[in-house]
């Protein structure tokens, strides 16, 4: 089989390569393009389709942050991050410590919609999480970026955060392992190499919040990869926890979400433009025996003289 | 008879190669066919051959290629037979004196002017 690589970037061309990185975990993707020519300049939006000649879809879509020209290659390094880079650079910060912003009855949903439109993204979705910040006092918020403080909330309810490749900002219950009504994308072929493993790195079978004061809450169970009565510990701690019920809720979503193993495959497939990170796609390897469904939780798009390749953590 | 002219200076063509080429990358995946994937410059490169009368002409050619960033330049063939017009970047040119007593190449030029073959290698932009 032989295909056309192809690609076309904003006010760029002579492209010698590109990079593209996701990640379950990653505030936001990043681009990297090495190229000949280009109009671009720092905080331009960028668009590229990566790919073949015959399936070019859009691949990313965000900003230059940095801008490198090599000399005597007379060459350009362009490195650039999607829409969510905007919720890390905003640095919430009050002209006056009394005057920060306040919300109160405010559900998680629209308290980190209201954090992403402070950081100019407003292309938002979310999930509806039933939870309500500020019902016996303000939630305050100073001194800290918006994606770092929408993060914290996901990380209460188990939530996720994330910019999808048209630039919508998603808030949503996407946990980093395939979940009861995920569907498979499609089924990945073309595998070049692959590495299969399991690990108790992440397992948690004890969850802690520290809510305001008088509200704490705890949840434990036990792991059948773990010693009887062994437990592996996080802690979630926030002021903006204010009731039992809350704290208990986030205690719960947390042990479900973290007392697992992982299961792990990383491999790398012929170039596919079609995958991208917190996709479900279906897997058969006869090699290590993997089969199913699987999470990708990393995907990374090699593009360049060497040919196109596709790496990729998943996750079960 | 086709004349041709390199950015505006006449030259004798007597012999054109085309050549293309193009980076091919072999992946390999475990259970199945090699994969080729194809990558890089599909822009045709011409080797010409030439004739060019005089050392002003000669001079011309030769400053075609000093910087590469001063181009790109127009090769351009017209004639009954042949016509053709297209921007390339010079990317080496080779000047061999001929030794002769007239030159009737170029009719509107002196006859004892001095005769050089040239081997000029152009990259399409």
């Amino acid at each position: 089989m032989s295909r056309q690589l192809d690609c076309d970037i904003t006010t760029t061309s002579h492209i010698t390569s590109v990079t593209v990185s996701e990640a379950h975990n990653q505030p936001s993707s990043s681009m990297v393009i090495n190229a000949v020519d280009t109009a671009l300049d720092m905080g331009d939006a960028v668009t590229a389709y990566v790919g073949y000649d015959d399936n070019k879809p859009k691949m990313f879509e965000g900003w230059v942050k940095n801008l490198e020209k090599k000399v005597p290659d007379d060459s350009f390094i362009i490195t650039c991050n999607d829409e969510m880079v905007k919720a890390t650079d905003f640095f919430i910060a009050s002209n006056t410590p009394d005057s920060c912003y306040k919300r109160r009855n405010i559900s998680a949903e629209d308290l980190v919609g209201e954090l992403l439109e402070m950081a100019q993204i407003t292309d938002y979705t979310h999930g509806t999480t039933y939870f309500t910040f500020g019902i016996t006092r303000d939630v305050e918020v100073n001194l800290i970026s918006a994606y770092d403080m929408s993060k914290t909330i996901a990380d209460i309810l188990a939530y996720s955060i994330w910019c999808d490749t048209g630039g919508t900002a998603h808030f949503e219950d996407r946990r980093p392992y395939v979940m009861d009504d995920d569907t498979p994308y499609k089924t990945i072929s073309g595998i070049v190499n692959i590495t299969h493993r399991t690990s108790e790195r992440d397992l948690r079978n004890r969850v802690v919040v520290y809510g305001a004061s008088d509200v704490y809450a705890v949840a434990e169970a036990e792991s059948p990869y773990l010693p009887t009565g062994f437990r592996k510990t996080v802690v979630v701690a926030s002021p903006w926890i204010d009731s039992q019920q809350m704290a208990q809720d986030a205690c719960d979503y947390n042990l479900d979400k973290l007392n697992r193993l992982t299961e792990e495959v990383s491999l790398e497939i012929i170039g596919d433009p079609d995958i991208h990170a917190r996709q479900v796609i279906s897997l058969s390897d006869t090699y290590t025996g993997v089969s199913g469904n699987w999470y990708v939780y990393t995907c990374e798009h090699r593009w360049g003289e060497g040919g196109y390749t596709t790496g990729m953590e998943l996750r079960k | 008879m086709t004349a041709w002219y390199l950015n505006g200076t006449r030259i004798t063509v007597v012999d054109l190669k085309e050549a293309r080429e193009i980076i091919i990358a072999k992946l390999q995946p475990l259970s199945e066919g090699t994969y080729y994937q194809t990558f890089g410059n599909i822009k045709p490169v011409f080797t010409l051959t030439a004739f060019v009368v005089g050392t002003a002409d000669k001079t011309a050619i030769t400053n075609l290629a000093t910087y590469s960033d001063n181009g790109p330049y127009t090769l351009t063939a017209s004639g009954t037979e042949y016509s053709y017009s297209a921007d390339f970047y010079v990317e080496k040119v080779d000047f061999q004196w001929i030794t002769s007593y007239a030159q009737n190449f170029r009719p509107d030029k002196s006859r004892t002017d001095l005769i050089f073959k040239a081997a000029i290698t152009l990259d399409a932009v």
